[in-house]
Protein backbone atom coordinates (compact mmCIF):
# COMPACT_ATOMS: atom_id res chain seq x y z
CA UNK A 1 0.00 0.00 0.00
CA UNK A 2 2.88 2.44 1.18
CA UNK A 3 4.64 1.84 -2.41
CA UNK A 4 1.08 2.07 -4.39
CA UNK A 5 0.94 5.46 -2.85
CA UNK A 6 4.82 6.85 -3.16
CA UNK A 7 4.42 5.55 -6.90
CA UNK A 8 1.09 7.49 -7.20
CA UNK A 9 2.39 10.61 -5.65
CA UNK A 10 5.27 10.69 -7.46
CA UNK A 11 3.50 10.32 -10.85
CA UNK A 12 1.00 12.90 -9.70
CA UNK A 13 4.02 15.93 -8.64
CA UNK A 14 5.91 14.97 -11.70
CA UNK A 15 3.13 14.63 -14.23
CA UNK A 16 2.02 18.07 -12.71
CA UNK A 17 5.83 19.87 -12.56
CA UNK A 18 5.79 18.58 -16.44
CA UNK A 19 2.78 19.71 -17.56
CA UNK A 20 1.33 23.10 -17.31
CA UNK A 21 -2.01 23.55 -18.61
CA UNK A 22 -2.74 25.52 -21.50
CA UNK A 23 -5.11 27.10 -19.92
CA UNK A 24 -3.63 29.73 -17.45
CA UNK A 25 -7.42 30.27 -15.34
CA UNK A 26 -6.85 30.34 -11.59
CA UNK A 27 -9.79 28.82 -10.12
CA UNK A 28 -11.53 27.48 -6.93
CA UNK A 29 -13.99 24.63 -7.51
CA UNK A 30 -16.22 23.43 -4.72
CA UNK A 31 -17.22 20.30 -5.02
CA UNK A 32 -20.53 18.54 -3.67
CA UNK A 33 -21.58 15.00 -3.29
CA UNK A 34 -23.90 12.96 -1.14
CA UNK A 35 -24.24 9.26 -1.55
CA UNK A 36 -24.87 5.91 0.50
CA UNK A 37 -21.84 4.05 2.06
CA UNK A 38 -20.69 1.07 2.53
CA UNK A 39 -18.09 -0.05 5.49
CA UNK A 40 -16.35 -2.87 6.57
CA UNK A 41 -14.80 -3.31 9.70
CA UNK A 42 -11.71 -5.27 10.76
CA UNK A 43 -13.35 -6.31 14.17
CA UNK A 44 -17.09 -7.16 14.59
CA UNK A 45 -18.73 -3.54 15.55
CA UNK A 46 -20.46 -4.98 18.48
CA UNK A 47 -17.71 -7.43 20.67
CA UNK A 48 -19.43 -10.92 21.10
CA UNK A 49 -21.40 -10.77 17.47
CA UNK A 50 -20.05 -11.69 13.94
CA UNK A 51 -21.30 -7.90 12.18
CA UNK A 52 -18.20 -6.58 10.52
CA UNK A 53 -20.50 -4.24 7.65
CA UNK A 54 -22.69 -1.57 8.11
CA UNK A 55 -24.47 0.39 5.22
CA UNK A 56 -24.33 3.97 6.14
CA UNK A 57 -24.85 7.56 4.48
CA UNK A 58 -22.98 11.03 3.93
CA UNK A 59 -22.21 14.42 2.13
CA UNK A 60 -18.80 15.64 1.72
CA UNK A 61 -17.67 19.42 0.59
CA UNK A 62 -14.43 19.89 -1.08
CA UNK A 63 -12.68 23.34 -1.80
CA UNK A 64 -9.74 23.08 -4.32
CA UNK A 65 -7.50 25.92 -5.59
CA UNK A 66 -6.56 25.02 -8.82
CA UNK A 67 -3.81 26.83 -10.25
CA UNK A 68 -2.36 26.75 -13.87
CA UNK A 69 -1.21 23.24 -13.15
CA UNK A 70 -2.51 19.97 -12.87
CA UNK A 71 -2.19 19.38 -9.40
CA UNK A 72 -4.85 21.37 -7.18
CA UNK A 73 -4.98 21.68 -3.37
CA UNK A 74 -8.02 22.17 -1.33
CA UNK A 75 -9.54 21.52 1.78
CA UNK A 76 -12.26 18.66 2.49
CA UNK A 77 -15.07 18.29 5.47
CA UNK A 78 -18.67 16.47 5.35
CA UNK A 79 -20.28 14.49 7.73
CA UNK A 80 -21.11 10.49 7.83
CA UNK A 81 -23.33 8.58 9.05
CA UNK A 82 -20.94 5.08 8.85
CA UNK A 83 -23.16 2.74 11.25
CA UNK A 84 -26.15 2.38 13.58
CA UNK A 85 -26.74 -0.80 15.46
CA UNK A 86 -29.49 -1.85 18.31
CA UNK A 87 -27.48 -3.35 20.92
CA UNK A 88 -28.49 -5.54 24.03
CA UNK A 89 -26.65 -6.15 27.06
CA UNK A 90 -27.02 -10.17 27.69
CA UNK A 91 -25.07 -11.55 30.61
CA UNK A 92 -25.27 -8.02 32.09
CA UNK A 93 -27.83 -7.13 34.84
CA UNK A 94 -30.08 -5.80 34.45
CA UNK A 95 -30.46 -6.11 30.80
CA UNK A 96 -30.61 -2.92 28.74
CA UNK A 97 -31.10 -2.01 25.24
CA UNK A 98 -28.88 0.75 23.54
CA UNK A 99 -29.60 2.55 19.62
CA UNK A 100 -25.91 3.47 18.82
CA UNK A 101 -24.38 5.27 15.55
CA UNK A 102 -20.93 6.03 14.56
CA UNK A 103 -20.84 9.13 12.65
CA UNK A 104 -17.80 11.28 11.16
CA UNK A 105 -16.44 14.94 10.07
CA UNK A 106 -13.46 14.67 8.06
CA UNK A 107 -11.03 17.58 8.39
CA UNK A 108 -8.49 16.77 5.49
CA UNK A 109 -6.35 18.78 3.34
CA UNK A 110 -6.60 17.25 -0.39
CA UNK A 111 -4.87 16.73 -3.32
CA UNK A 112 -5.80 16.23 -6.77
CA UNK A 113 -5.33 15.99 -10.45
CA UNK A 114 -7.82 17.55 -13.03
CA UNK A 115 -8.07 16.41 -16.67
CA UNK A 116 -10.36 16.41 -19.32
CA UNK A 117 -13.13 16.47 -17.11
CA UNK A 118 -11.79 13.36 -14.74
CA UNK A 119 -10.53 14.10 -11.34
CA UNK A 120 -8.58 11.81 -8.63
CA UNK A 121 -7.15 12.92 -5.55
CA UNK A 122 -6.52 12.13 -1.84
CA UNK A 123 -7.58 13.64 1.37
CA UNK A 124 -5.15 13.04 4.18
CA UNK A 125 -5.66 14.58 7.86
CA UNK A 126 -8.11 13.88 10.91
CA UNK A 127 -11.58 12.78 11.18
CA UNK A 128 -13.90 13.31 13.89
CA UNK A 129 -15.28 10.27 15.17
CA UNK A 130 -17.92 10.77 17.07
CA UNK A 131 -20.53 8.01 18.94
CA UNK A 132 -23.85 8.59 20.44
CA UNK A 133 -25.75 5.86 22.49
CA UNK A 134 -29.26 6.43 23.77
CA UNK A 135 -31.60 3.96 25.69
CA UNK A 136 -31.11 1.96 28.94
CA UNK A 137 -33.01 4.42 30.70
CA UNK A 138 -29.86 6.66 31.11
CA UNK A 139 -28.66 9.88 29.60
CA UNK A 140 -27.29 10.24 26.12
CA UNK A 141 -23.92 9.26 25.75
CA UNK A 142 -21.55 11.03 23.39
CA UNK A 143 -18.03 10.79 22.56
CA UNK A 144 -15.29 12.03 20.16
CA UNK A 145 -11.86 11.51 19.38
CA UNK A 146 -9.71 12.86 16.66
CA UNK A 147 -7.88 10.11 14.71
CA UNK A 148 -5.96 9.98 11.32
CA UNK A 149 -7.87 8.59 8.14
CA UNK A 150 -7.18 8.98 4.17
CA UNK A 151 -9.60 9.63 1.47
CA UNK A 152 -9.28 8.24 -2.06
CA UNK A 153 -11.38 9.70 -5.03
CA UNK A 154 -12.07 9.31 -8.54
CA UNK A 155 -14.85 10.78 -10.69
CA UNK A 156 -15.73 12.62 -14.46
CA UNK A 157 -17.52 15.96 -14.49
CA UNK A 158 -20.10 16.69 -17.69
CA UNK A 159 -19.77 20.00 -18.36
CA UNK A 160 -23.90 21.50 -17.86
CA UNK A 161 -22.78 25.23 -18.16
CA UNK A 162 -19.20 27.11 -18.05
CA UNK A 163 -18.68 26.85 -14.26
CA UNK A 164 -20.87 23.88 -14.08
CA UNK A 165 -20.21 20.08 -13.53
CA UNK A 166 -22.12 17.22 -12.50
CA UNK A 167 -20.85 13.50 -13.01
CA UNK A 168 -20.18 10.18 -10.78
CA UNK A 169 -17.40 10.12 -7.91
CA UNK A 170 -16.39 7.02 -6.12
CA UNK A 171 -14.38 7.68 -2.74
CA UNK A 172 -12.94 4.97 -0.85
CA UNK A 173 -11.91 5.95 3.12
CA UNK A 174 -9.61 4.12 5.21
CA UNK A 175 -10.19 4.98 8.66
CA UNK A 176 -7.01 2.88 9.29
CA UNK A 177 -6.71 3.55 13.05
CA UNK A 178 -10.39 2.26 13.61
CA UNK A 179 -10.08 -0.84 11.02
CA UNK A 180 -12.88 0.65 8.90
CA UNK A 181 -12.62 1.08 4.70
CA UNK A 182 -15.76 2.68 3.84
CA UNK A 183 -16.85 2.93 0.06
CA UNK A 184 -19.21 5.43 -1.48
CA UNK A 185 -20.61 5.49 -4.94
CA UNK A 186 -21.78 8.96 -5.44
CA UNK A 187 -23.14 11.95 -7.53
CA UNK A 188 -21.02 15.05 -7.47
CA UNK A 189 -22.05 18.80 -8.46
CA UNK A 190 -18.40 21.04 -9.46
CA UNK A 191 -19.05 24.59 -9.36
CA UNK A 192 -16.01 27.81 -9.78
CA UNK A 193 -17.25 30.50 -7.40
CA UNK A 194 -14.10 31.86 -8.53
CA UNK A 195 -11.90 32.86 -11.86
CA UNK A 196 -8.99 34.97 -12.51
CA UNK B 1 10.81 17.88 -7.40
CA UNK B 2 10.07 21.28 -5.82
CA UNK B 3 10.14 21.87 -2.40
CA UNK B 4 6.29 21.73 -2.01
CA UNK B 5 6.17 18.46 -3.97
CA UNK B 6 8.75 17.13 -1.52
CA UNK B 7 7.10 17.56 1.40
CA UNK B 8 3.68 16.53 0.59
CA UNK B 9 5.62 13.86 -0.24
CA UNK B 10 7.11 12.90 3.19
CA UNK B 11 3.73 13.70 4.57
CA UNK B 12 2.64 11.21 3.18
CA UNK B 13 4.72 8.43 3.94
CA UNK B 14 4.51 9.89 7.40
CA UNK B 15 0.75 9.45 7.51
CA UNK B 16 1.15 6.37 5.22
CA UNK B 17 3.50 4.46 8.05
CA UNK B 18 1.14 5.40 11.04
CA UNK B 19 0.53 2.24 12.37
CA UNK B 20 -0.72 1.76 15.84
CA UNK B 21 0.04 -2.12 15.98
CA UNK B 22 3.02 -3.22 18.01
CA UNK B 23 5.46 -5.54 16.37
CA UNK B 24 4.69 -9.29 17.29
CA UNK B 25 6.17 -12.45 17.21
CA UNK B 26 4.26 -15.43 15.85
CA UNK B 27 1.15 -16.21 17.94
CA UNK B 28 2.21 -18.96 20.51
CA UNK B 29 -0.96 -20.97 21.17
CA UNK B 30 -0.38 -23.06 24.07
CA UNK B 31 -3.07 -25.40 25.13
CA UNK B 32 -1.53 -26.33 28.88
CA UNK B 33 -4.30 -28.01 29.53
CA UNK B 34 -3.33 -30.15 26.76
CA UNK B 35 -0.10 -30.41 27.85
CA UNK B 36 -1.38 -31.25 31.26
CA UNK B 37 -3.46 -34.47 30.57
CA UNK B 38 -0.82 -36.61 29.99
CA UNK B 39 1.35 -36.56 32.62
CA UNK B 40 0.92 -36.28 36.11
CA UNK B 41 1.34 -33.52 38.05
CA UNK B 42 4.35 -33.25 40.53
CA UNK B 43 4.17 -33.12 44.04
CA UNK B 44 4.75 -29.52 46.27
CA UNK B 45 8.21 -31.12 47.75
CA UNK B 46 8.80 -32.31 43.82
CA UNK B 47 8.26 -29.00 42.20
CA UNK B 48 10.76 -27.39 45.44
CA UNK B 49 13.34 -29.57 43.93
CA UNK B 50 13.56 -28.33 41.02
CA UNK B 51 13.25 -24.60 41.72
CA UNK B 52 17.07 -23.43 41.35
CA UNK B 53 19.44 -21.49 39.67
CA UNK B 54 20.92 -23.54 36.99
CA UNK B 55 23.69 -23.15 34.88
CA UNK B 56 23.23 -22.91 31.17
CA UNK B 57 25.31 -25.73 29.93
CA UNK B 58 23.45 -25.20 25.92
CA UNK B 59 21.98 -22.57 24.60
CA UNK B 60 23.62 -19.60 26.38
CA UNK B 61 22.80 -17.51 22.97
CA UNK B 62 19.13 -17.67 23.70
CA UNK B 63 19.42 -17.74 27.82
CA UNK B 64 22.46 -16.31 28.66
CA UNK B 65 23.90 -17.45 32.15
CA UNK B 66 22.74 -18.61 34.56
CA UNK B 67 18.82 -18.81 34.31
CA UNK B 68 16.65 -19.01 37.55
CA UNK B 69 13.69 -21.76 37.18
CA UNK B 70 10.75 -22.04 39.57
CA UNK B 71 7.46 -23.57 39.58
CA UNK B 72 4.38 -21.06 40.04
CA UNK B 73 1.32 -23.40 40.38
CA UNK B 74 1.16 -25.59 37.75
CA UNK B 75 3.45 -23.92 35.78
CA UNK B 76 7.20 -23.86 35.41
CA UNK B 77 8.99 -20.83 34.56
CA UNK B 78 12.63 -20.73 32.97
CA UNK B 79 13.60 -16.53 33.49
CA UNK B 80 17.06 -15.35 32.04
CA UNK B 81 19.04 -12.35 33.91
CA UNK B 82 20.70 -11.89 30.58
CA UNK B 83 17.49 -10.39 28.64
CA UNK B 84 13.74 -10.32 29.20
CA UNK B 85 13.73 -14.51 27.65
CA UNK B 86 11.71 -16.49 29.26
CA UNK B 87 9.94 -19.59 29.14
CA UNK B 88 6.68 -20.64 30.59
CA UNK B 89 6.19 -24.88 30.80
CA UNK B 90 3.47 -26.95 32.02
CA UNK B 91 3.70 -31.20 32.61
CA UNK B 92 4.66 -33.60 35.25
CA UNK B 93 5.76 -36.93 35.30
CA UNK B 94 5.42 -39.50 32.22
CA UNK B 95 6.88 -43.43 33.57
CA UNK B 96 9.94 -42.26 34.86
CA UNK B 97 10.56 -39.36 33.50
CA UNK B 98 9.43 -35.31 33.73
CA UNK B 99 8.45 -33.69 30.47
CA UNK B 100 6.99 -30.25 29.69
CA UNK B 101 5.82 -28.41 27.15
CA UNK B 102 5.28 -24.47 26.59
CA UNK B 103 6.52 -21.65 25.13
CA UNK B 104 9.55 -19.33 25.19
CA UNK B 105 9.22 -15.45 24.43
CA UNK B 106 12.14 -13.13 23.73
CA UNK B 107 10.07 -9.99 24.89
CA UNK B 108 11.66 -7.18 23.95
CA UNK B 109 11.50 -8.29 20.40
CA UNK B 110 8.46 -10.21 20.15
CA UNK B 111 9.90 -13.29 19.08
CA UNK B 112 9.10 -16.58 19.88
CA UNK B 113 8.45 -20.09 19.55
CA UNK B 114 7.48 -23.34 21.26
CA UNK B 115 9.88 -25.20 23.39
CA UNK B 116 10.15 -28.79 25.41
CA UNK B 117 12.28 -30.01 28.37
CA UNK B 118 12.40 -33.29 29.65
CA UNK B 119 14.18 -34.57 32.82
CA UNK B 120 14.83 -38.14 32.20
CA UNK B 121 15.40 -40.76 35.15
CA UNK B 122 18.98 -40.73 35.16
CA UNK B 123 19.50 -36.69 35.34
CA UNK B 124 17.34 -36.89 38.51
CA UNK B 125 13.66 -37.13 37.27
CA UNK B 126 13.17 -40.29 39.66
CA UNK B 127 14.13 -38.37 43.00
CA UNK B 128 12.16 -35.48 41.85
CA UNK B 129 9.39 -37.39 41.17
CA UNK B 130 9.35 -39.10 45.05
CA UNK B 131 9.64 -35.85 45.86
CA UNK B 132 12.93 -35.84 47.80
CA UNK B 133 15.96 -33.17 45.64
CA UNK B 134 17.94 -35.47 44.16
CA UNK B 135 22.44 -35.16 44.14
CA UNK B 136 22.05 -33.92 40.41
CA UNK B 137 19.30 -32.66 38.42
CA UNK B 138 19.60 -31.62 34.22
CA UNK B 139 16.70 -30.33 32.62
CA UNK B 140 17.35 -30.87 28.29
CA UNK B 141 15.08 -28.74 26.36
CA UNK B 142 14.87 -27.81 22.35
CA UNK B 143 13.03 -25.18 20.91
CA UNK B 144 10.57 -24.98 18.21
CA UNK B 145 13.60 -23.22 16.12
CA UNK B 146 15.65 -26.18 16.72
CA UNK B 147 17.98 -24.56 19.83
CA UNK B 148 18.67 -27.17 22.16
CA UNK B 149 19.18 -26.73 25.77
CA UNK B 150 20.63 -28.37 28.69
CA UNK B 151 20.40 -26.77 32.24
CA UNK B 152 22.33 -27.66 35.43
CA UNK B 153 21.04 -26.90 38.90
CA UNK B 154 23.43 -25.58 40.77
CA UNK B 155 21.73 -24.35 43.60
CA UNK B 156 17.82 -23.77 45.47
CA UNK B 157 16.16 -20.46 45.74
CA UNK B 158 16.51 -18.50 49.13
CA UNK B 159 13.44 -16.57 49.98
CA UNK B 160 13.52 -13.07 49.11
CA UNK B 161 11.42 -10.11 50.53
CA UNK B 162 11.97 -7.86 47.22
CA UNK B 163 8.96 -7.07 46.39
CA UNK B 164 7.91 -7.53 42.28
CA UNK B 165 5.25 -5.55 41.38
CA UNK B 166 4.17 -6.03 37.50
CA UNK B 167 3.09 -2.89 35.68
CA UNK B 168 -0.67 -2.69 34.82
CA UNK B 169 -1.36 -5.94 35.90
CA UNK B 170 1.09 -7.90 33.83
CA UNK B 171 3.93 -5.35 31.94
CA UNK B 172 4.94 -5.49 28.66
CA UNK B 173 3.91 -9.07 28.43
CA UNK B 174 0.26 -8.24 27.45
CA UNK B 175 0.95 -6.45 24.36
CA UNK B 176 2.32 -9.93 22.96
CA UNK B 177 0.96 -12.84 24.94
CA UNK B 178 -2.43 -11.67 23.62
CA UNK B 179 -3.77 -11.05 27.18
CA UNK B 180 -4.82 -7.36 27.84
CA UNK B 181 -3.22 -5.51 30.41
CA UNK B 182 -5.32 -4.61 33.22
CA UNK B 183 -7.48 -7.28 32.77
CA UNK B 184 -8.58 -10.21 35.34
CA UNK B 185 -6.52 -12.88 32.75
CA UNK B 186 -3.75 -10.61 32.55
CA UNK B 187 -3.61 -10.79 36.67
CA UNK B 188 -4.02 -14.32 37.09
CA UNK B 189 -0.76 -14.87 34.92
CA UNK B 190 1.10 -11.96 36.59
CA UNK B 191 2.26 -14.67 39.10
CA UNK B 192 3.08 -17.06 36.63
CA UNK B 193 5.68 -14.77 35.45
CA UNK B 194 7.37 -13.91 39.20
CA UNK B 195 5.27 -10.90 40.27
CA UNK B 196 4.84 -10.78 44.24
CA UNK B 197 2.20 -7.93 43.18
CA UNK B 198 0.42 -6.15 40.60
CA UNK B 199 -0.05 -2.23 40.00
CA UNK B 200 -3.46 -1.44 38.18
CA UNK B 201 -5.54 1.52 36.59
CA UNK B 202 -8.71 2.48 38.09
CA UNK B 203 -10.81 4.89 36.42
CA UNK B 204 -14.44 5.85 37.46
CA UNK B 205 -17.41 5.36 35.00
CA UNK B 206 -19.90 7.62 34.95
CA UNK B 207 -22.32 5.79 37.69
CA UNK B 208 -19.30 6.22 39.92
CA UNK B 209 -18.30 2.86 39.59
CA UNK B 210 -14.35 2.15 39.67
CA UNK B 211 -13.01 -0.14 36.15
CA UNK B 212 -9.47 -1.15 35.69
CA UNK B 213 -8.48 1.18 32.87
CA UNK B 214 -5.20 3.47 31.80
CA UNK B 215 -5.93 5.54 29.46
CA UNK B 216 -8.53 8.61 29.82
CA UNK B 217 -10.41 7.67 26.69
CA UNK B 218 -11.35 4.56 25.01
CA UNK B 219 -9.61 4.20 21.73
CA UNK B 220 -8.78 1.24 19.30
CA UNK B 221 -5.33 0.93 20.62
CA UNK B 222 -7.03 -0.57 23.73
CA UNK B 223 -10.56 -1.63 23.48
CA UNK B 224 -12.91 -3.48 21.02
CA UNK B 225 -15.97 -2.06 19.44
CA UNK B 226 -16.80 0.29 17.40
CA UNK B 227 -18.68 2.74 19.63
CA UNK B 228 -16.89 2.64 22.79
CA UNK B 229 -15.04 5.76 21.88
CA UNK B 230 -14.04 9.03 23.97
CA UNK B 231 -13.39 9.45 27.31
CA UNK B 232 -14.30 6.65 29.78
CA UNK B 233 -16.46 8.96 32.24
CA UNK B 234 -18.88 9.41 29.53
CA UNK B 235 -19.92 5.74 30.10
CA UNK B 236 -21.88 3.81 32.56
CA UNK B 237 -20.76 0.58 33.48
CA UNK B 238 -23.58 -1.30 31.84
CA UNK B 239 -22.86 0.30 28.77
CA UNK B 240 -18.63 -0.15 28.63
CA UNK B 241 -19.76 -3.64 29.14
CA UNK B 242 -22.23 -4.10 26.65
CA UNK B 243 -20.34 -2.06 23.87
CA UNK B 244 -16.60 -2.97 24.39
CA UNK B 245 -14.22 -5.05 25.49
CA UNK B 246 -10.01 -5.31 25.93
CA UNK B 247 -8.58 -4.94 22.92
CA UNK B 248 -7.53 -8.97 23.28
CA UNK B 249 -11.37 -9.83 23.60
CA UNK B 250 -12.05 -9.90 27.73
CA UNK B 251 -14.54 -7.93 29.43
CA UNK B 252 -13.33 -4.84 31.34
CA UNK B 253 -13.41 -5.66 34.47
CA UNK B 254 -14.27 -3.71 37.54
CA UNK B 255 -12.10 -2.81 40.53
CA UNK B 256 -13.91 -5.27 42.42
CA UNK B 257 -14.18 -8.26 40.03
CA UNK B 258 -10.09 -8.09 39.95
CA UNK B 259 -9.53 -7.68 43.04
CA UNK B 260 -11.86 -10.50 44.24
CA UNK B 261 -9.91 -12.77 41.60
CA UNK B 262 -6.74 -11.52 43.65
CA UNK B 263 -8.16 -12.87 46.79
CA UNK B 264 -9.68 -15.82 45.36
CA UNK B 265 -7.12 -16.72 42.77
CA UNK B 266 -3.90 -15.75 43.09
CA UNK B 267 -0.81 -15.36 46.02
CA UNK B 268 -0.06 -12.04 45.21
CA UNK B 269 0.70 -9.88 48.74
CA UNK B 270 0.15 -6.28 47.01
CA UNK B 271 -2.11 -4.51 44.43
CA UNK B 272 -1.44 -0.94 43.65
CA UNK B 273 -4.03 1.13 42.95
CA UNK B 274 -2.99 3.88 40.70
CA UNK B 275 -6.03 6.47 40.70
CA UNK B 276 -5.20 9.64 38.58
CA UNK B 277 -8.63 11.43 39.29
CA UNK B 278 -9.43 13.05 42.76
CA UNK B 279 -13.35 12.08 42.56
CA UNK B 280 -12.29 8.44 42.30
CA UNK B 281 -10.49 8.13 45.97
CA UNK B 282 -13.98 7.74 48.06
CA UNK B 283 -15.66 5.34 46.01
CA UNK B 284 -12.12 3.30 45.94
CA UNK B 285 -11.94 3.61 49.99
CA UNK B 286 -15.20 2.20 50.42
CA UNK B 287 -14.50 -0.88 48.13
CA UNK B 288 -11.13 -1.17 49.80
CA UNK B 289 -12.75 -1.73 52.96
CA UNK B 290 -15.03 -4.09 51.64
CA UNK B 291 -12.68 -6.12 49.80
CA UNK B 292 -9.46 -5.79 52.58
CA UNK B 293 -12.64 -7.32 55.01
CA UNK B 294 -13.60 -10.33 52.10
CA UNK B 295 -10.07 -11.23 51.87
CA UNK B 296 -9.60 -11.66 55.42
CA UNK B 297 -12.72 -14.05 55.68
CA UNK B 298 -10.76 -16.10 53.31
CA UNK B 299 -7.58 -16.24 54.87
CA UNK B 300 -6.04 -13.85 53.05
CA UNK B 301 -4.55 -11.58 55.69
CA UNK B 302 -1.39 -11.43 54.00
CA UNK B 303 -2.86 -9.60 50.93
CA UNK B 304 -2.36 -5.40 51.29
CA UNK B 305 -4.83 -3.00 48.56
CA UNK B 306 -3.03 0.34 48.52
CA UNK B 307 -3.97 3.26 47.22
CA UNK B 308 -1.46 4.92 45.08
CA UNK B 309 -1.56 8.83 45.65
CA UNK B 310 0.40 10.23 42.55
CA UNK B 311 -0.20 13.90 42.91
CA UNK B 312 -1.70 16.55 45.34
CA UNK B 313 -5.06 16.44 43.63
CA UNK B 314 -5.53 13.23 44.69
CA UNK B 315 -3.52 13.89 48.50
CA UNK B 316 -6.29 16.20 48.82
CA UNK B 317 -8.87 14.12 48.17
CA UNK B 318 -7.72 11.18 50.46
CA UNK B 319 -6.60 13.44 53.92
CA UNK B 320 -10.11 12.90 54.72
CA UNK B 321 -9.45 9.16 55.14
CA UNK B 322 -6.28 8.84 55.73
CA UNK B 323 -6.85 7.17 59.30
CA UNK B 324 -8.67 4.74 57.39
CA UNK B 325 -7.56 3.38 54.09
CA UNK B 326 -3.94 2.25 53.73
CA UNK B 327 -1.91 4.07 51.24
CA UNK B 328 1.41 4.34 48.37
CA UNK B 329 2.74 7.69 48.40
CA UNK B 330 4.54 9.03 45.00
CA UNK B 331 4.91 11.99 46.21
CA UNK B 332 7.24 13.69 48.24
CA UNK B 333 9.30 11.24 51.26
CA UNK B 334 7.83 13.47 53.91
CA UNK B 335 4.01 13.13 52.94
CA UNK B 336 4.23 9.55 53.02
CA UNK B 337 5.98 9.85 56.43
CA UNK B 338 3.37 12.03 57.76
CA UNK B 339 -0.10 10.19 56.54
CA UNK B 340 -0.67 7.61 59.36
CA UNK B 341 -1.80 4.83 56.95
CA UNK B 342 0.91 5.50 54.46
CA UNK B 343 2.52 1.46 54.02
CA UNK B 344 4.95 2.74 50.67
CA UNK B 345 6.83 5.53 49.60
CA UNK B 346 7.18 4.70 45.97
CA UNK B 347 9.05 7.67 44.08
CA UNK B 348 9.39 7.52 40.44
CA UNK B 349 12.99 6.17 39.44
CA UNK B 350 14.01 10.17 37.58
CA UNK B 351 14.21 11.43 41.91
CA UNK B 352 17.21 11.32 43.77
CA UNK B 353 16.43 8.29 46.68
CA UNK B 354 18.80 9.10 49.72
CA UNK B 355 19.94 6.60 51.53
CA UNK B 356 19.05 8.05 54.74
CA UNK B 357 15.24 8.92 53.92
CA UNK B 358 15.50 5.03 52.85
CA UNK B 359 16.69 4.13 56.39
CA UNK B 360 13.87 6.47 58.18
CA UNK B 361 11.06 5.34 56.13
CA UNK B 362 11.98 1.26 57.18
CA UNK B 363 12.51 2.47 60.95
CA UNK B 364 9.06 3.93 61.02
CA UNK B 365 7.93 0.31 59.16
CA UNK B 366 7.30 2.00 55.85
CA UNK B 367 8.64 -0.06 52.59
CA UNK B 368 10.11 1.81 49.35
CA UNK B 369 9.69 1.11 46.37
CA UNK B 370 10.50 2.93 42.69
CA UNK B 371 8.92 2.52 39.13
CA UNK B 372 9.09 1.65 36.31
CA UNK B 373 12.32 0.09 36.32
CA UNK B 374 13.05 -2.22 33.49
CA UNK B 375 16.86 -2.29 32.44
CA UNK B 376 18.94 -4.41 33.62
CA UNK B 377 21.52 -2.47 34.94
CA UNK B 378 18.89 -0.13 36.94
CA UNK B 379 17.25 -3.50 38.41
CA UNK B 380 20.39 -4.71 39.97
CA UNK B 381 21.32 -1.10 41.07
CA UNK B 382 18.13 -0.68 43.01
CA UNK B 383 17.60 -4.23 44.44
CA UNK B 384 20.08 -2.97 46.87
CA UNK B 385 18.59 0.51 47.74
CA UNK B 386 14.82 0.06 47.74
CA UNK B 387 12.25 -2.96 48.74
CA UNK B 388 10.75 -3.64 45.61
CA UNK B 389 10.00 -2.64 41.97
CA UNK B 390 7.59 -2.09 39.77
CA UNK B 391 8.24 -3.33 36.10
CA UNK B 392 7.06 -4.23 32.81
CA UNK B 393 9.51 -7.27 33.08
CA UNK B 394 8.93 -9.40 36.40
CA UNK B 395 10.62 -12.21 34.62
CA UNK B 396 13.90 -10.07 34.26
CA UNK B 397 13.84 -8.70 38.46
CA UNK B 398 12.33 -12.80 39.47
CA UNK B 399 15.92 -14.07 37.46
CA UNK B 400 18.21 -11.12 39.09
CA UNK B 401 17.33 -10.92 42.27
CA UNK B 402 17.07 -14.97 42.52
CA UNK B 403 20.45 -15.79 41.00
CA UNK B 404 22.06 -13.39 43.72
Amino acid sequence: MKQALITALLCAATVSWAQISPDTTYRVEVTTTASPMLNFFRHPKVPGTNSKTSFGYGMSVRAMWHPARLLAVGILTGYYVIARDEISSPGVSPEENYDATLSSIPLQLALSMQKAGWEFGMGIGPYLMMTSIRGGGSATVTGSRLEIGMTFFGSYGFQLGDNVRIGPELRVIAFRYRGIVSVMPSISFRVDPLRY
Amino acid sequence: MSRRHTFLVLVCLTAASCDPRLPSGPDILVDFEFIDAPTTPLSDSGKMAMNGVYEVVQGVSELGNPVVAKWAGNRFRIASQHDVVYSISAGGSSGDSIKLRGYMRRVRSGAGGRVRFTVSSTDGAAEVIAGVAPVSLRIRGESEAGVVFELRRVRGLAPSPFVVLAHRGGGRNSDRLGISENSVEMIRYAETLGATGVEVDVKLTRDAVPILFHDDTFSPRTVQGTYLLGKVENFDLNQIKALGRLIHGEQIPTLKEAMVAVIDETRLSLVWLDIKDPSAVKPVVELQEELMAYASGKGRADLSILLGIPSQDVLRAYEPFQEDADALVELESETALRLPRCRVWAPVWTRQIDPGVVAALRASGRSVFTWTVDLRESITSYMDRVDGILTNYPTLVVALRDAR
